[in-house]
């Protein structure tokens, strides 16, 4: 089986980035994405994750995202074109009736509507690649533990993690062995096929049950819970440098929530289309949100380590 | 400082006690081995000392043990961690993280020692293990034995004054295992680390440790000195199944026959320095014309009529310009048995998948009766080449041992399934177990049922995958019978393996692999003799006595006794 | 047992009410189409806090290192088992997984087990926020398959409920997860256009809920049996003290 991890240490300053900062600017940009209406403001945010996807060199692997993004639109623009009629601009009437549903009309208005929530889309999954992308998992956790989760689960998780290559390896072995006895894994139709991988299914759990009992008892071997407090010996670092940064990253989130609270940012696609202009001041506020937006990528230049150990 | 007084410990429901009466002191700085049988008790004992047992499994304890001043019973092995380390046979299963400075800060984050003093440790921990280039290595990147450093690292980290290790070199190469030992040495010789060593092999530590402690049967049946235990308790080992290193073995069969020798030798320097002074004083001498094991096999070796197996210029690669085979080229004819060995990584595992189409070659051709691999399936293979693993785990998948045999069965579409299944029980002796579930029978019962059911499709070629790992030294005999047998009728074995003594006892034929590469392929006598690393330790004693007359060529004690009294 | 039933009767209603509240409260200030609240969000936030307290439960609960390493080398299991499945719409044996644990193992394994899944899986799929609403979905398949324990069920018949279980499951996700699709990028929320979105998901839903079956069916039986001769070996203490 070949499996890959979406990380990839590509050595960028995006991957050298605080993943605080990195979590604190996805979120900024996927809650804005949600509260935002205005096809401007929409684009906006979609825009402004490209460079951080080109630098972090995982351009690739987004482009490779927009296949799936791209049917989900097409998902989005007909359930919307089906479901509102209220459009001024009818394009198309249908002369049949669909139960419930009435007359059927595609109305230009709700193409765009759902236009409109396909860069809502795009922009989330495009913040969501640098997640994705450029934090190693480890980091996750650690970032999790900062972030006072109960320990218990980001351990569980961490040791998830520690088991994906043990049990990739016992997989590819018992595998063979099967095989070996004279499995023959293609052969038959579904059902067959699925019958067959039980044949390592099986083993292979009763494997991973009999590692766990094991790892248990080297856990607790080794003062597993013998106090209920505990230290870390990595963390990732929180210094002036780094909370500006994360400040940096969040900054564009408040902006926006200001800036929908003094009305920018919503927008009418019904019943016909408003002006898509913003005006001067909506174009002002347009370029100082790009301009927070993309605070992170200066500060971003300056390497530090952000793990204490 | 250890004081374990009339224990005796019952698993969960078992009816047997799986310690018996055991009463035990172990002083501060001693370096004691725990030898036995498997089923021993070892395992149980060990965890008896920082109180997995009974903490973790439950159970029923009578006695007291008490470590460091701490009784077990009322200690949890948690709190217990900072006086009594442990680590487990296999590294893959006692790792917790990811990566390996992570790893030796585990026990020490949950010790909630301040950052400053987890660095200082982990540095320490590194350095004593000397496995601080592994720092930021990921775990799962590493071999077994660099894994088991790091397991011992972790542990060292907690400051125990006792370390515990159940066979801890058990699932490693011997480099490996090497590695692991000089380091428990260290630790006892330079830091005076209270060691506790269960193991099974006693060639490779006797000579470390300061004394032997013998369990069989959840009892102990000899304690002391090395040398005295073996001198005194030979007959009691050998018949409780405690696997006698061969040097051992010559020695107390030469003494059985009058040859004076006072001090039991445990090392090959010390065994050389006892025959020199037979071979002086001209006590024995060695007639090399009285071997007469000699003539059978040049004879048997004749026979090599057509081959069964033919491989022509196998290459093979799993990565692009990293070929793992290099031209290998090779004839195996009906009724052989032979060793394949080498290095890690020398490729052993990748050419011997090629014998059922595991693996195609990438280049040349493997042909099995006259069939090309590439042309069949795994599964048409499957009937001409039964595989055994090394774990017996990955085998097992029915809920019952007779189902598990009628598995291959099915799969290789033979007929008459039950009668057959009843005669393979039989033969492997598992008849009892016809429908207990496979995987919580023990070690040795697991790997006879893995044999089991390969074996029941009686496959003419039978390869095997270090299939004597981590086992004990009666069913490694027993095995090795066995895989005898199969061979006199007929069949062709092929054995993985690392250990020398193994090939030594049954195989013919040795092939030498090292970096993909056929380097030596001949009668294991050529093979293995003089081969330094490769070599039997009977062989490396005996190396350096041409001047008298004993040839180069002795591999086992059986051997040498021979070459003294003529059989 | 009684503080986890309170937690679970808290969040089943509160997401009840979320689930609902864009359908009946029209014109108020609740009514999400009015434009001051952002529903998509507040699910969002709610699942997320619910998944929270399935956290600080875990950490009650869990008793020790066992119960730690059994949930996630379960959780490892099935998350792995997903990728395999990754281009076949929604077959997958996760879910059969997690039933399975859940019923084995108790609930609080059962949504460890399932976030885990979620979590894990995505870091080769990808996260995004679909994940928290998948360990949500999950973990209440794992919950709740818990519960099918205390019905008397012999061998064959538990399979069986098994499979019903699974099946409804297999639509009940659909249901839910399809939330966030809806609240993000549909307008008006309204039952109509919610129908519409599960009407798209079809597809998705039916595979998934027929996987399920399919899956129970084969491997149920031999998954649970080999759960339950290790819980019963090495997991005495899960007996004797209870995960409750």
């Amino acid at each position: 089986m070949q499996i890959s991890l979406r990380y990839k240490d590509k050595g960028t300053v995006i991957h050298r980035l605080n993943p605080f900062a990195k979590l604190a600017w996805v979120g900024s940009v996927t809650l804005l994405a949600v509260i935002f209406e205005h096809p401007l403001f929409l684009l906006l945010l979609f825009l402004a994750t490209l460079p951080v996807v080109i630098l972090a060199r995982a351009w690739r692997e987004w482009v490779s995202l927009i296949r799936f993004v791209i049917y989900m639109s097409l998902v989005i623009v007909i359930i919307n074109s089906l479901v509102m009629y209220h459009g001024t601009h009818v394009l198309l009437e249908f002369t049949f009736e669909i139960p419930t549903l009435g007359n059927p009309k595609i109305t230009l208005e709700a193409i765009c509507f759902g236009l409109g929530m396909s860069l809502r889309l795009l922009a989330i999954v495009s913040a969501f690649t640098v997640l994705n992308f450029t934090v190693h998992p480890d980091d996750l956790m650690l970032a999790m533990i900062k972030l006072k989760l109960p320990y218990k689960s980001v351990l569980a998780m961490s040791m998830s993690t520690r088991f994906i290559p043990t049990l990739a390896g016992d997989l590819e072995r018992i595998t063979d062995v099967q095989r070996a006895r004279g499995l023959e894994m293609d052969k038959g139709r579904l059902r067959q096929k699925l019958k067959s991988r039980g044949a390592v299914l099986i083993p292979l759990l009763a494997n991973s049950l009999d590692r766990t009992v094991q790892v248990a008892e080297a856990m607790e071997s080794r003062a597993f819970g013998a106090l209920k407090k505990r230290t870390y010996h990595r963390e990732i670092r929180l210094g002036t440098y780094d909370l500006v940064t994360v400040c940096a990253a969040i900054s564009p989130f408040f902006f926006g929530l200001y800036l929908r609270y003094l009305g920018y940012g919503g927008y009418r696609y019904y019943p016909s289309l408003q002006k898509i202009d913003p005006g001067q001041t909506g174009w002002l506020f347009l370029a100082a949100l790009a301009v927070l937006l993309l605070l992170i990528l200066p500060l971003a230049w300056r390497r530090r380590r952000y793990i204490l150990d | 400082m250890i004081k374990i007084k009339g224990l005796t410990f019952f698993y969960g429901d078992a009816r047997e006690p799986a310690l018996k009466n055991i009463n035990l002191t172990v002083g501060d700085g001693e370096f004691i081995l725990i030898a036995g049988p498997s089923g021993g008790g070892k395992s149980s004992l060990a965890r008896c000392l920082n109180g997995l047992v009974p903490h973790f499994y439950g159970g029923r304890l009578k006695g007291r043990i008490e470590v460091e001043g701490l009784e077990t019973i009322r200690h949890a092995p948690k709190e217990l961690a900072t006086r009594v380390g442990m680590v487990f046979q296999d590294p893959e299963n006692q790792l917790v993280t990811t990566d390996v400075e992570r790893e030796i800060a585990f026990g020490l984050e949950n010790l909630a020692l301040p950052r400053p003093e987890i660095a200082k440790r982990i540095e320490e921990a590194l350095d004593t293990v000397g496995v601080a280039g592994l720092r930021c290595r990921s775990l799962h990147e590493l071999s077994g034995g660099e894994k088991q450093k790091v397991a011992i690292a972790s542990v060292l980290a907690l400051k125990p004054r006792v370390l515990v290790l159940d066979e801890p070199t058990s699932e490693l190469d011997p480099q490996g295992a090497e590695e692991v030992l000089s380091i428990l040495q260290r630790l006892n010789d330079e830091l005076g680390l209270t060691v506790i060593l269960v193991e099974h092999r006693l060639e490779r530590v006797i000579h470390l440790v300061d004394r032997l402690v013998v369990l069989s049967a959840g009892e102990i049946i000899a304690d002391g000195r090395p040398q005295e235990v073996l001198e005194a308790r030979y007959e009691e080992l050998v018949r409780a199944g405690v696997g006698v290193p061969p040097l051992i073995v010559l020695i107390q069969k030469l003494k059985e026959r009058g040859v004076p020798i006072e001090r039991i030798p445990l090392t090959v320097k010390e065994g050389r320095a006892v025959l020199e002074s037979v071979f002086r004083e001209g006590i024995v001498h060695p007639h090399p014309d009285s071997l007469p094991s000699r003539e059978r096999e040049e004879k048997h070796t004749e026979e090599q009529a057509e081959p069964a197996i033919e491989i022509e210029n196998l290459w093979h690669a799993y990565q692009q310009d990293q070929p793992v085979l290099k031209g290998i080229s090779l004839r195996i004819s009906r009724g052989e048995f032979i060793a394949v060995m080498g290095r890690n990584a020398a490729g052993k595992s990748t050419l011997i998948k090629h014998f059922n189409g595991l693996l195609k070659p990438l280049q040349g051709r493997v042909r099995v009766f006259g069939r090309d691999t590439r042309g069949a399936t795994v599964a048409e293979m499957a009937r001409h080449v039964g595989y055994v693993f090394q774990n017996p785990n990955d085998h097992l998948f029915a809920d019952t041992v007779a189902e598990e045999i009628a598995f291959t069965l099915k799969l290789t579409g033979c007929g008459d399934i039950p009668r057959r299944v009843e005669e393979t029980l039989a033969r492997f002796n598992l008849a009892r177990y016809k429908d207990q579930y496979p995987h919580f029978l023990s070690g040795g019962e697991k790997q006879r049922l893995a044999l089991a059911s390969v074996l029941v499709a009686q496959p003419p070629v039978l390869v095997l995958d270090e299939p004597t790992r981590g086992m004990d030294h009666r069913l490694k005999n027993e095995l090795m019978q066995f895989l005898d047998d199969y061979r006199k009728g007929g069949n062709i074995v092929i054995l993985v393996t690392h250990d020398v003594e193994t090939a030594v006892a049954c195989a013919e034929r040795v092939i030498l692999l090292s970096e993909g590469k056929v380097v030596v392929d001949g009668n294991k006598k050529e093979v293995l003799s003089r081969a330094l690393l490769f070599s039997p330790q009977i062989n490396r004693v005996l190396q350096g006595f041409a001047g008298y007359g004993v040839p180069q060529d002795i591999l086992t004690a059986e051997e040498a006794l021979e070459l003294v009294w003529g059989g | 047992m009684r503080r986890g039933c309170f937690f679970l009767i808290l969040i089943m209603s509160l997401g009840t009410f979320i689930y609902l509240a864009p359908l009946y409260f029209k014109g108020s200030l609740l009514d999400p189409n009015a434009g001051v609240l952002n529903w998509g969000l507040v699910a969002t936030i709610f699942v997320s806090l619910t998944i929270l307290g399935f956290f600080f439960e875990f950490e009650r609960a869990a008793a020790g290192a066992k119960e730690i390493a059994l949930v996630s080398m379960l959780g490892t299991i099935s998350a792995l088992s997903r990728l395999p499945f990754a281009a076949m719409m929604n077959f997958q044996p996760c879910t059969f997984f997690i039933i399975c644990s859940g019923y084995v193992f108790g609930p609080v394994a059962g949504f460890m087990v399932a976030c885990l899944t979620a979590l894990i899986s995505n870091l080769f799929l990808g996260h995004g926020p679909w994940t928290p609403y998948q360990m949500f979905i999950w973990g209440l398949v794992g919950i709740t398959a818990a519960w099918l324990r205390k019905l008397p069920l012999s061998k064959s018949t538990a399979v069986v409920a098994l499979a019903a279980f699974g099946f409804l499951w297999g639509w009940l996700y659909g249901i839910i997860i399809n939330v966030w699709f809806w609240t993000y990028f549909v307008y008006p929320l309204t039952l109509k256009t919610y129908l519409l979105t599960l009407l798209n998901a079809v597809i998705w839903d039916a595979t998934h809920a027929l996987a399920n079956v399919f899956f129970v069916g084969i491997f149920g039986a031999r998954v649970i049996a080999t759960m339950e001769r290790f819980k019963k070996r090495f997991y005495w203490s899960i007996e004797r003290d209870g995960v409750k």
